[in-house]
């Protein structure tokens, strides 16, 4: 099977596992957990599958390009999502992740999605492990977000408390920072192979510390001054806003040395 | 003594408490997140005309007072970043004495540490050049801001190599008086090429990506570096046959009925390039002791230096640039991303899983 069958079964797959999660969150009923989570199981190993035959045909990891990466973005929020509902239990939030997790892949199929090979800047083992630890993180991040948006703007939520709201946005949170330290690190290290610099200041680098510095400072604020509520809310929201500008603002309204990101 | 006074002094202990205070990281961490927006927005280290064409004389002249287009490098982001470092420092200090934080969290502080003293080092340290190198040459040393820095060995750029991935490849097809199929020919510049069946031979003299004519210089140019119109002015000669005309990939039949002999036709193609590689050797007082090859994400390290590939002669291939590069702050900065990864790593993913783990026997 192409990669874009197996892409499109799990786009469709994912489409539908909505519906069970819409009845989870609206109509608070309990049965359709385990089936929906099964769903979207099953939408990712479709997802894994299409990336792994993509890998295989380009020969090189798909993070090469805007098209490669906004599926990857997506693979790591649906698996981030699965691990935090295995620990956390956030069932409820499913409808949430699935409707952002359509949205990427709709803005992914957008995209040119012709593979091309990959230009020399490119070639490096740090590609796999830099861009990987990125999104992963970003998928944490995502999860983040969406407790915070539905902790800052309450609508049916009863079996959402505030404190298993606040629980998840932190979890996901604590989960994402050390990757996205690593995703940082990882990109210095691999700029100083190709181009003998760690740090240039280019916009993309300086977006990832801000993001970086944005999920710190809540961390500090929440275990060392005590905050908790909606204003720590606004950090986590304010720190996934930074995460989207600099995975694709700064691709279209800064040049820099990441303009292949395009 | 100086310690009891100083602890007596209530302003300076508040003094101190502020300065090594959470609160005090928390600000400092959101100016110091202000400030990298600003800077993002800003374009860092154009010339003066630059700023002028996007932002206006005035604002430039803003830009210019305030440090704004070194933002980076200007005495109040390296204020910031010392009463951070000396913050954390403060922190890291407190907590050891207090013997109140996890291994963890004293890794991850420690780290941080390092990894701006390594900052330090590197922008007090660095040195750094550019040198373009014609095959067959050789340097000794680079310039670095004013001074010129020697090497302490010769860098002899034996060959560079542009390698291309096939099936982009740019053809030339040409259709020859009395043959049915065109014959086709790889894109090569300035190598004369024998046209079989006929005393011709022609060579491509040009290529310009997007094609535009002036009329008054009656002289062809391109507009930009995009492949808007593709052409190639191919010359032809022979006996009795000496001519050259421009070639279009979108307008095959631009000159329509013609007289000429051959009837060229470009297929343009989007050519990647699949590495730039310089073959180099390093040679010590004349002799060779090492042959390398350096590419991009593999620069040669040799007696402190690393040289990276950076550009080439993309008209001819006949020179390579090189950045060259020695910075004392890199060592430190990897010891501090080794540090810091493992500070995280206990803390957030291994202690909380240690302590469950342990529950049960405390029970």
């Amino acid at each position: 099977m192409t990669e874009s069958n197996l892409l499109s079964i799990a786009f469709f797959i994912y489409a539908a596992s909505i519906v069970p999660y819409f009845l989870l969150f609206f109509k608070k009923t309990t049965r359709l957990g385990r089936p929906s989570m099964l769903m979207v199981l099953a939408g990712l190993v479709f997802h894994t599958a299409a990336l792994a035959v993509r890998w295989k045909l380009s020969g090189h990891a798909p993070m090469s390009n805007m098209y490669e990466s906004l599926s990857f973005f997506s693979w790591a929020l649906v698996a981030a999502y699965l691990i935090a509902d295995l620990f956390l239990k956030i069932s409820r939030l499913g409808f949430f992740v699935l409707l952002c997790n359509i949205a990427i892949l709709v803005y992914a199929f957008s995209h040119d999605k012709t593979m091309k090979p990959l230009m020399p800047a490119l070639q490096s083992n740090w590609l796999l492990l830099h861009v990987s630890s990125c999104f992963l993180s970003y998928g944490a991040f995502a999860i983040s977000f969406i407790a915070a948006a539905i902790y800052l703007f309450p609508g049916s939520k009863q079996e959402l408390t505030l404190e298993k709201l606040d629980a998840v946005m932190y979890k996901a949170i604590l989960f994402g920072f050390p990757l996205l330290t690593f995703g940082v690190a990882s990109g210095a290290i691999w700029a100083n192979e190709a181009w003998g610099r760690y740090w240039s200041w280019d916009p993309k680098e300086t977006w990832s510390l801000v993001t970086w510095l944005i999920y710190a400072l809540y961390l500090h604020l929440r275990l060392m001054k005590a905050w908790g509520g909606k204003k720590l809310a606004w950090v986590a929201m304010t720190g996934f806003l930074s995460v989207i500008f600099t995975y694709i603002g700064v691709n279209y309204l800064m040049a820099g040395l990441h303009s292949y990101a395009r | 003594m100086a310690f009891i006074t100083f602890h007596k002094n209530p302003r300076a202990r508040d003094l101190f408490n502020s300065l090594f205070s959470v609160r005090f990281t928390a600000i400092l961490l959101f100016i110091l997140i202000l400030v990298a927006i600003l800077g993002s927005f800003i374009p860092q280290e154009r010339t003066f005309s630059e700023y002028a064409r996007v932002y206006g004389i005035r604002l430039t002249e803003i830009f210019y007072r305030l440090h704004l287009n070194t933002l980076f490098t200007s005495a109040g982001f390296l204020l910031l970043i010392f009463f951070l470092s000396v913050n954390i420092l403060g922190c890291f200090v407190k907590s050891l004495l207090a013997k109140k934080r996890s291994v963890g969290f004293l890794t991850i502080h420690l780290s941080l540490i390092l990894l701006l003293a390594g900052g330090m080092l590197s922008a007090v340290g660095r040195v750094h050049g550019e040198v373009d190198v014609l095959e067959g040459q050789t340097v000794a040393a680079f310039t670095s801001g004013n001074r010129t820095i020697p090497l302490g060995f010769e860098l002899r750029l034996k060959d560079f190599e542009l390698q291309k991935y096939e099936g982009g490849r740019q053809k030339i097809l040409i259709l020859v008086p009395g043959r049915k199929e065109p014959l086709e020919f790889a894109f090569r510049k300035k190598v004369w090429t024998a046209v079989p069946g006929t005393d011709l031979e022609f060579q491509v003299e040009e290529y310009v990506p997007d094609f535009r004519y002036d009329v008054t210089r009656k002289m062809a140019f391109s507009v930009s570096n995009e492949p808007n119109n593709p052409a190639i002015l191919v010359h032809v000669r022979g006996k009795d046959v000496n001519y050259a005309e421009w070639v279009f990939h979108r307008y095959a039949d631009f000159h329509g009925e013609s007289d000429k002999l051959l009837s060229f036709r470009y297929i343009w193609a989007q050519e990647i390039p699949k590495a730039f590689i310089s073959h180099v050797e390093v040679l010590e007082n004349g002799k060779k002791v090492m042959e390398r090859a350096i590419e991009v994400n593999k620069p040669l390290s040799y007696k402190g230096f690393s040289i990276y590939q950076a550009t080439y002669d993309s008209q001819e291939g006949k020179w390579s640039g090189f950045d060259i590069e020695k910075d004392p702050g890199t060592g430190v900065v990897y010891a501090s991303i080794l540090l810091i990864m493992f500070g995280l790593v206990q803390s957030i993913y291994l202690k909380p899983f240690l302590k469950k783990k342990k529950k049960p026997d405390t029970k």
